[in-house]
């Protein structure tokens, strides 16, 4: 195997590669969540894989009805993002049939295939090659009168899933090159060494991960404001300049509406006891994530969830600061894994992509070994006088091959950690 | 954790280093830089915690401070090398921040009083335009209401004032979104809730 290249899964239709191979299934809407989690019940406990890497995964969550204006759009976007990801071999979506993103029911007697092209998740997800199946809570119990509709989509609902996870136990891994990948990276439950050390080191990675044609992208907008200067350095076309400035100016804008303004609210009075004097040189600790290297340009500013283009660059995901609904939405934007950096200690996953914890504060590290991945050795810098971006390449890039690979579980992965949250705007209708 | 006594520094250019354990008043310490080892040694003339900011040379007022090879703040008084560098001393000077983003369309310009929450902003009487496509406008011209009070020598951009004059080329649509939505949130935010707005 090639030094830069990763052990993965390959999906002819699509062509794309994943890093596992998941069966996924996932709610239309957040009123059948439980019907969800009941055909997921007899799937629990099974695994494959050679690490046991791959499992059925259900995603609960909040979305999928009363959505108003573009909220809508962003949440379809996301589901249809996770749900055709390249780290999912096929779909169960479970829909209730009343909800914005469901399928309608039939009434008895009337053509099965009739409105499958108005439930357009569905229909999108056909299109783009991805192995699907629905179940219509409603529909089923319009169509078998006298007899559980609920009992009834459960059962279908298993058939399928047991239909999906023969076909994902077939396939095996095979060598592809880094630049057919997405990483994410992000950081959250900071603290003073995230800053000094971790998200530098990080950087360096990205920046190696660039050049050897990884796409990588990173979210967190309202973590950025104040590093402006920073940010528009590593831009180029007027085009991606343009779109930087907006998507800042409008976080700039939401923020003041809400009455809160940027030099007051941060730093927070916690950073401040924790030595942090200004908004730049906090948002600095964060962003420094992206690389050192000016030779490696913004290639691009994406939307919330938006897919993010293979095939190598460094790209700007709007998102909130929030861990759980930016990484949702890198994942959702085709992000095969994510690296996250925390100085405190958090245990955040994600459904379908690994998260690996980088750490390079040691009382973390050895107080919640169960959460981290990765520990940062910096005493190697002033024991032997390694540079960080030495330890960086040393202890940080393998760990990230050796998960994409499968040979490891991520912890998130080991703790089951499903933590799927799609970005609200506003009140629902 | 086992860290060292030590001053530490991400680049060559930064001006300030992050103590990363506390440091002794009257002492020594070596300044650590990344990749190259201890670059030199300061007194540290302040008891200095954890964490916290030393400046490792002479930084005269109204000077860059610079962390990560990046300007984090100005300087509101000399500081000489080995005293702490924090909000007593450092203070992040937006004008400064965002220079580079009026020639962007960010910054406007700097007000010249305190103006107050719907006061009309007027070329030469309380603003000084920054912004390129501004700076042609003869005295006492219109340019925005403030939506926010701004502080003297405050930076006036959007998102502290509406109604801009067209000149500023901005989106029409956009400009009306920002001045209905702060309309409707504030109604909404003063009927259905306790919140005091302004």
């Amino acid at each position: 195997m090639g030094e830069h290249a990763v052990r993965a899964y390959y999906r002819d239709k699509r062509k794309v590669y994943g890093v596992r191979n998941h069966v996924l299934i996932l709610p239309t809407t957040l009123c059948v969540n439980r019907v969800a989690e009941m055909i997921w019940e007899e799937f629990r406990d099974e695994r494959w894989g050679d690490a046991g890497e791959n499992r059925v995964i259900v995603i609960k969550h909040a979305s999928g009805c009363c959505h108003v204006g573009f909220e809508r759009d962003v949440t379809f976007r996301t589901l249809l993002g996770v749900a055709s990801h390249p780290n999912v071999y096929g779909v169960l979506l479970v829909s209730l049939g009343c909800g914005q993103l469901c399928k309608r029911p039939l009434s008895p007697g009337e053509d099965k295939r009739a409105n499958l092209e108005a439930f357009k998740l569905y229909d999108r997800l056909v299109k783009r090659g991805v192995k699907a199946y629905w179940v219509n809570v409603q529909e089923r119990a319009l169509l078998r009168e006298y007899t559980d509709g609920l009992e009834q989509a459960v059962e279908l609902g298993r058939k399928f899933v047991r239909r999906l996870v023969e076909g994902a136990r077939s396939l095996k891994r095979v060598e592809a090159p880094l630049s057919r990948f997405v990483i994410g990276v992000g950081n959250g439950a900071s603290d003073p060494t995230s800053g000094l050390f971790a998200n530098p080191a990080l950087g360096y990675v990205v920046d190696y991960l660039v050049k050897h044609g990884a796409s990588v992208v990173f979210s967190q907008t309202t973590e950025v404001l104040g590093a402006e200067k920073y940010l528009f350095r590593k831009v180029r076309s007027g085009r991606v300049a343009n779109k930087l400035k907006r998507l800042l100016e409008t976080a700039t804008v939401l923020k003041e509406a809400l009455l809160e303004y940027l030099e007051e609210s941060d730093p927070t009075p916690g950073n401040i006891a924790s030595g942090i004097s200004t908004l730049t040189e906090k948002s600095l600790g964060s962003v420094l994530k992206i690389g050192h290297d000016s030779g490696v340009e913004i290639s691009d500013v994406l939307p919330y969830a938006h897919k993010v283009p293979r095939g190598g660059g460094l790209y700007f995901m709007d998102g909130p600061g929030e861990d759980v609904q930016a990484i949702t939405g890198m994942v959702a934007g085709g992000a095969h894994v994510i690296v996250f950096t925390t100085g405190l200690g958090t245990p955040v996953g994600s459904p379908v992509s690994p998260v690996i914890k980088v750490t390079a504060n040691k009382s973390t590290y050895e107080r919640l070994k169960s959460l981290i991945d990765v520990y940062l050795p910096i005493e190697e810098l002033f024991g032997n006088g390694a540079s960080l971006r030495e330890i960086a390449l040393k202890y940080l890039y393998p760990a990230i091959l050796e998960v994409m690979s499968g040979d490891k579980l991520s912890r998130s992965e080991e703790l089951g950690q499903v933590d799927f949250d799609i970005r609200g705007y506003w009140l629902r209708a | 954790m086992g860290l060292p006594a030590v001053i530490y520094k991400l680049r060559p250019e930064d001006n300030v280093g992050t103590a990363l354990s506390n440091l002794a008043e009257g002492e020594k310490y070596p300044v650590f830089e990344e990749g190259k080892g201890v670059v030199g040694e300061i007194e540290v003339v302040t008891p200095v915690p954890k964490w916290y900011k030393v400046a490792l040379e002479r930084i005269g007022e109204d000077e860059e401070v610079i962390k990560f090879g990046y300007p984090i703040g100005v300087s509101v008084m000399e500081i000489e090398p080995g005293v702490v560098v924090h909000i007593t001393n450092v203070v992040l000077d937006s004008k400064y921040e965002f220079k580079e983003l009026v020639r962007r369309g960010f910054v406007l310009g700097e007000a010249l009083t305190r103006i107050g929450k719907g006061e009309l902003l007027r070329v030469g009487r309380n603003f000084r335009p920054l912004h390129p496509s501004l700076k042609g406008l003869p005295p006492r011209v219109r340019v925005g209401v403030a939506v926010a009070p701004i502080a003297e020598g405050g930076v006036v951009r959007l998102g502290n004032i509406v109604d801009l004059r067209r000149e500023l080329g901005w989106n029409e649509r956009y400009r009306r979104l920002v001045r209905d939505f702060y309309r409707f949130l504030r109604a909404g935010l003063a009927e259905f809730s306790r919140v005091q707005v302004g």
